[in-house]
């Protein structure tokens, strides 16, 4: 059996909960994505049954791994009054330069959209007798 | 496993005794049958028949996996694997020439999956040998 996961709120990826010999009973868990913007994640369980994104040691079971795309940005104009206060316009109100005040572009970023992503996963961690002589 | 032996304060008994357990044989019936033929003989006689392809397939599976990939850069390659453990050694050997762009190598090991990564630009071929221990 695979683990099941779901994206919600756009850059979060919730695992259901599952159980195995080695970890117990591992809670459902929700892992924030939206800070590896561009990244390639792998997602791993350990054997006390906590997710690691963690490539640097080694892991119980490999459970899953996507590409997060990048992060996407808005065009936003923000207004310059001569005071030094500054006050956001969106671009759509169609707001021209003039005057005493002055127009600027400015990026905002958008949360990591996570719904038309990849996710391959893995098959569950089961009992499996030792062969080796 | 526990001593078993016969201890001072045991009954020597047979086998057979209808309420006492056979201490006289409960050592040798460890690695024994009961015609005295060692237990591992049937083994031994399983692996005999095997031909050396399905010799090699049924150790493969147990205690080695190996097999050829190819280097994706930091992202890191997926193989899976049947080792069911993370005591493995994993030798990477790579097989055509990555034109001085591999970089370093590095691995994240798991019990199901070992992920190779290679830090430089190339995507080139690999072999790899997984060698439980």
């Amino acid at each position: 059996m695979k683990s099941s996961l779901l994206v919600i709120d756009d850059c979060k990826l919730k695992i259901e909960s599952f159980s195995s010999k080695i970890t117990g009973v591992v809670p459902e868990t929700v892992i924030d994505l939206d800070a590896l913007a561009g990244e390639y994640v792998h997602i791993w369980v350990d054997e006390d049954g906590v997710y690691s994104l963690d490539p640097d040691r080694s892991h119980y079971w490999h459970i899953a791994e996507l590409q997060v795309p990048p992060r996407r940005h808005r065009i936003d104009t923000e207004e310059v009054i001569q005071d030094g206060r500054t006050q956001n316009l969106d671009i759509a109100e169609g707001v021209t330069q003039g005057g005493r005040t002055q127009i600027r572009e400015i990026l905002v970023p958008l949360p990591v959209d996570l719904s038309m992503t990849e996710v391959t996963t893995r098959e569950l961690p089961e009992p499996e007798e030792d062969l080796c002589l | 496993m526990s001593d078993q032996r016969v201890q001072y304060s045991e009954e020597i008994v047979g086998a057979g005794h209808p309420t006492k357990l056979d201490t006289l044989n409960r050592r040798g019936d460890v690695e024994h049958n009961t015609d005295g033929t060692h237990k591992a003989a049937a083994l031994s006689t399983a692996l005999a028949a095997l031909t050396p392809v399905q010799f090699r397939e049924s150790m493969d599976s147990a205690c080695f996996s190996r097999g050829t990939s190819a280097f994706v850069g930091p992202a890191g390659v997926t193989i899976a694997h049947n080792l069911n453990t993370t005591d493995y050694h994993v030798i990477i050997e790579p097989s055509a020439s990555p034109g001085g762009l591999l970089g370093e190598i590095s691995y994240t090991k798991s019990a199901n999956t070992v992920v190779i990564y290679n830090s430089g630009a190339a995507v080139t071929a690999f072999a790899y040998l997984l060698i439980k221990y």
